[in-house]
């Protein structure tokens, strides 16, 4: 008796599937709009939902087109995958970089006018430009967003001017100092969670790229500027005990959370959360700090940026589809109605003449976001380097890893990249 | 029987056991199968994203050459080297004792004892990257009471591994537990009566009855147990991503990552059929040591 | 009289221990459904406080601006359906690999068992590019095909069918049954417990699959709930507490499938088929 109600639920089970089925099919036959697979993964709560609602108002503005959004969570392995299987989405927002297969994208340079071409400036087109010669991001927006960020009040209180050390940059002494004088018994001077990622960009900053752009190719952090990165930022626990060792163990959403509750007064972050800690720790005026300087040299940090990749897709939907993607993708990387949606991360308009109109908006009163403006109308684009600079930089993270978490000496530290990443250029 | 009758049961088992097989084999060939072959010449042919044609070894060297491979390894074996007696022998002692409760406390201690693997490998690891808090976790709290200093756990590269080799030997070991109660319910009680009869105490009767007795189980959960701590990648991925340093670094935690950050898929495949060649040799010689045909 | 006093007392380290071993076993279970229910001003106390003071609901308010009950639907069903099928199909092929003979049994036994060697991490995009061709992506079916390898389900039950006395398949045969006959109405009834384990186990490895769903569900009307829930990780962040308070969620069917089918666990070996 049971097996008989168990081969008929199964059955029963397999016709409404296979119904389901063929219900689909039908469907995609009578439309006749051209799909655009759009992918995007939320950076942030709620990103998904301006997403729908751009997708809406261009579904209904473009009515040959029917753009599909599918909002992941945020994880790299669908489109990976996807990729892996040669099936990607048409349109996804990529932190490109060339170690993806070179034919996986379309090559956007064609598609770009002489006055767009302009408008983004030699610096943005080469920096979207892989090492042969495809443009296969479309540049949507450029940034800095990770910054130490210091309690306004706390500093304050210790007797610092925290605007005073925006305009005029501080020394590494003083910025230890100054986590001297803001902790106390129930406080800690300064904690980052990400302690690999910041040395990575004051290892860029002072000791310049990880390899070098021309040839002949060679890896420059093996060097004593590098050297001094390393040991100064692993000083920071051990020597001059300004940060706790323990920071190494949670994760930016635990810091944000000692941070609101004043356990730190100056942390590593990013500068989009600061409305959020600012409500959240009841703090009158967080300030973002410039990275201090070490050894007289100042910290040059490079310029982010992000764009939106188009994928090739097989077998080929044709030119005319092609067109209306990107078209598409042009149309996104604009601000819209008074939004820029990267704006959220503090980014701003790729484009010279849509960051000239939306910049005042941004920096009303702000010494804050001035200082940030300040900092990407001057800053240089980060350079783009060969695929073997990823596996570098990961060398890199793993050993300041280890060195950050007392297994080796700075020294040692850097002597194991140096050596790890020149096997790899042989 | 006679022969004819003995040689027609032996067609007639044949047959049916092809046919009883059949449902699983032909879904395993399509959806286990034929990927895994395609993976496999993978790691022949492929180079970083490029499909080359066949290159014989190099992948395998290049593997053996990877800073991160042989720490990898290590930290597996390690993991595996506590975890897996860990979740062969608790789980058993823990059914032994069960059995001796009442049925009313029996349930209570199953469900107990399960309820922890309701939740996913991801919301748990989340919970214990808490629990590990260095600051104010529960076990820096719970370990200060006992006189034990505070430690920094997944931030330390001494301890981050032992944190989580922690994590699942502390686990509830449910689906273990029961594995055994089930088998140790197909014991006959008349065994457990001769036994009494004949005064053996309780250790006695499970070291010299139940164990033996329970062998093909207790070699299904060896096999398991080794195949997903050689495997262990979820805790590496969400808490620790393989850090600090390589302190935490799987062998599938470094197999994701040359798939999904690196793409090398080449590289990728050729670690996993190593991984896969080492743990079937093991579960090889468990099986020869383990496997009989115990029947009574 | 003595007996009774030394029964008693040989029992009492066993509750104790055991007991011991829950508390340690629950205690992350504990955590999550306490920070489920702390605000988040205090989820992260010094020091760390079991019971949520405040006690707040607004982690469930956030998560309920969720579809959450839909995505609870769809891994209900995916998920009894996956079991279904896994445990009729690993009982026909678990009981012909324990106790039938046939030519290549040792071989095909094996050549299942050696895949679960392979990370699955690996044959992710085959398998994608598979489940894509036949037109299964962004639907159910894409969750429920593959599972029909039952390798490891094949696994469990051959090692716990074997475990059986081969009298009774002795005996049916003597009776003149047929092969199914003596499969569905000797073996099965007998293999309860096995069936009930790995219902109970297949029902929760899906209900927890993250994975696999990720990569083939595209609609988030069909999400399943382990998927939902990752919509609370962000790129640096995660929303811990309505995370928590779906993982507390999403644990509740799985409870109530257990309390249902455990009860076959303490049926054992009916010794009467043995006797006489």
């Amino acid at each position: 008796m049971k097996r008989r109600l168990a081969v008929l639920l199964v059955g029963l089970v397999a016709l409404s599937v296979f119904s389901g089925c063929v219900k689909k099919t039908k469907r995609i036959d009578q439309q006749k709009k051209d799909l655009i697979q759009f992918w995007v993964a939320e950076n942030f709560e709620g990103e998904g939902k301006q997403w729908e609602k751009v997708v809406e108002k261009y579904n209904n503005d473009n009515p040959d087109v029917k753009v599909e959004l599918s909002v992941k969570p945020w994880d790299r392995t669908p489109l990976n995958v996807a990729l892996q299987a040669k099936k990607p989405p048409d349109v996804v927002f990529h932190y490109f970089s060339d170690e993806l297969p070179a034919d996986a994208y379309e090559d956007l340079l064609d598609y770009l006018t002489p006055q767009e071409k302009e408008d983004f400036g030699p610096e943005i087109i080469q920096k979207f430009t892989n090492s042969k010669g495809k443009m296969y991001n479309w540049p949507w927006f450029i940034f800095q967003t990770a910054w130490m960020i210091g309690n306004g009040d706390l500093l304050k209180q210790a007797g610092l001017d925290p605007e005073q050390i925006q305009n005029d940059g501080w020394t590494w002494e003083n910025f230890i100092n100054t986590c001297k004088k803001t902790s106390d018994g129930e406080r800690y001077g300064y904690g980052d969670a990400q302690s690999p990622e910041t040395v990575n960009l004051l290892l860029n900053g002072l000791a310049g790229p990880i390899v070098s752009t021309t040839k002949p190719v060679e890896f420059n952090w093996g060097t004593q500027a590098a050297l001094n990165v390393m040991k100064n930022y692993r000083d920071l626990i051990y020597k001059d005990k300004v940060m706790p060792k323990e920071v190494l163990g949670i994760d930016v959403f635990g810091l944000h959370e000692k941070f609101q509750r004043k356990e730190f007064s100056i942390i590593r972050s990013w500068i989009a959360w600061i409305p959020d800690l600012e409500e959240k720790g009841n703090i009158s005026k967080i300030y973002i700090l410039p990275y201090p300087q070490m050894d007289n040299k100042e910290v040059k940090l490079n310029v982010g940026s992000g764009g939106w990749s188009v994928f090739r897709q097989e077998p080929s939907q044709g030119e005319a589809h092609l067109e209306k993607v990107i078209a598409f993708v042009k149309y996104i990387s604009k601000p819209m109605a008074g939004e820029f949606i990267p704006s959220n991360w503090s980014g701003l308009p790729a484009s010279r003449s849509d960051r000239e109109e939306f910049l005042p908006q941004m920096t009303k009163d702000d010494p804050n976001i001035a200082l940030v403006a300040k900092f990407l109308e001057s800053g240089s684009m980060t350079p783009a380097l060969p695929t073997v600079a990823k596996k570098m930089n990961e060398i890199v993270k793993t050993y300041t890893s280890e060195a950050m978490s007392g297994k080796i000496t700075a020294k040692q530290a850097v002597e194991k990249w140096s050596a790890e990443a020149g096997k790899l250029l042989n | 029987m006679n022969l004819s009758l003995r040689r027609g049961i032996h067609n007639r088992e044949a047959i049916a056991g092809y046919l009883f097989v059949a449902p699983v084999y032909i879904a395993f060939i399509l959806f286990t199968l034929y990927p895994l072959v395609k993976s496999v010449i993978m790691s022949f042919t492929m180079v970083g994203t490029e499909y080359v044609g066949w290159v014989g070894l190099q992948n395998y060297a290049a593997v053996f050459k990877d800073y991160a491979w042989w720490p990898s390894v290590k930290n597996t074996i390690i993991y595996s080297a506590v975890v897996v007696p860990a979740a062969i022998f608790i789980p058993f002692f823990l059914a032994a004792l069960v059995r001796l409760m009442t049925p009313a406390a029996q349930t209570i201690a199953k469900s107990c004892l399960y309820l922890p693997q309701v939740s996913s490998g991801l919301v748990m690891s989340l919970v214990w990257f808490w629990i590990y808090d260095p600051f104010n976790g529960l076990m820096n709290y719970l370990i200060g009471k006992v006189g034990i200093p505070p430690q920094i756990w997944l931030g330390d590269a001494n301890t981050a591994l032992l944190a989580l080799i922690l994590m699942s030997v502390l686990a509830g070991h449910g689906s273990n537990m029961l594995l055994y109660l089930a088998a140790m319910g197909g014991i006959p009680n008349t065994l457990y009566e001769v036994a009494r009869l004949e005064g053996a105490n309780w250790w006695q009767t499970l070291h010299n009855i139940t164990w033996p007795l329970l062998r093909p189980t207790v070699l299904y959960v060896m096999i398991m147990s080794i195949i997903s701590s050689f495997q262990v990648f979820t805790p590496a991925y969400v808490m620790t991503r393989g850090g600090p340093g390589l302190a935490t670094s799987t062998v599938v935690y470094k197999i994701f990552n040359d798939l999904f950050t690196y793409f090398s898929f080449g590289i990728a495949t050729a670690e996993a059929l190593l991984l896969a060649v080492v743990i079937i040799g093991i579960s090889l010689i468990q099986f020869r040591f383990f496997a009989s045909d115990v029947e009574y | 009289m003595q007996n009774k006093v030394s029964d008693i007392l040989k029992k009492v380290p066993a509750y104790l221990l055991v007991g011991i071993w829950i508390v340690i076993a629950l205690t992350p279970l504990l955590w999550m459904v306490s920070t489920s229910f702390k605000g988040e001003t205090s989820l992260m106390s010094t020091p760390p406080k079991l019971i949520p003071d405040p006690f707040s609901l607004e982690n469930y308010q956030k998560l309920l601006e969720q579809p959450v009950f839909l995505w609870v639907k769809n891994s209900v069903f995916v998920a009894t359906i996956i079991t279904l099928e896994v445990v009729i199909v690993s009982s026909m092929a678990g009981y012909a690999f324990a106790k039938l003979q046939f030519p290549g049994k040792n071989f095909m036994f094996w050549l299942l068992i050696s895949t679960m060697m392979i990370p699955g991490q690996v044959t992710l995009a085959p398998l994608y590019e598979l489940v894509m061709n036949f037109g299964f992506l962004d639907s159910f079916k894409a969750l429920i095909f593959p599972p029909m390898a039952a390798v490891w389900g094949t696994f469990l039950l051959k090692q716990f069918i074997q475990t059986l006395p081969s009298e009774l398949i002795d005996s049916g045969r003597v009776d003149g049954a047929s092969e199914w006959q003596i499969f569905s109405r000797i073996i099965l009834p007998v293999a309860k417990p096995g069936l009930a384990v790995l219902g109970i186990f297949t029902f929760v490895a899906h209900w927890n699959d993250f994975m696999w769903p990720l990569v083939v569900l595209k609609d988030q009307s069909r999400y399943t709930i382990q998927l939902g829930l990752s919509a609370f990780r962000f790129e640096h962040t995660t929303a811990y507490g309505p995370m928590m308070a779906g993982a507390t969620l999403a644990a509740l069917p799985m409870v109530i499938i257990f309390l249902l089918l455990q009860r076959y666990f303490m049926e054992g070996l009916t010794v009467g088929a043995l006797k006489g």
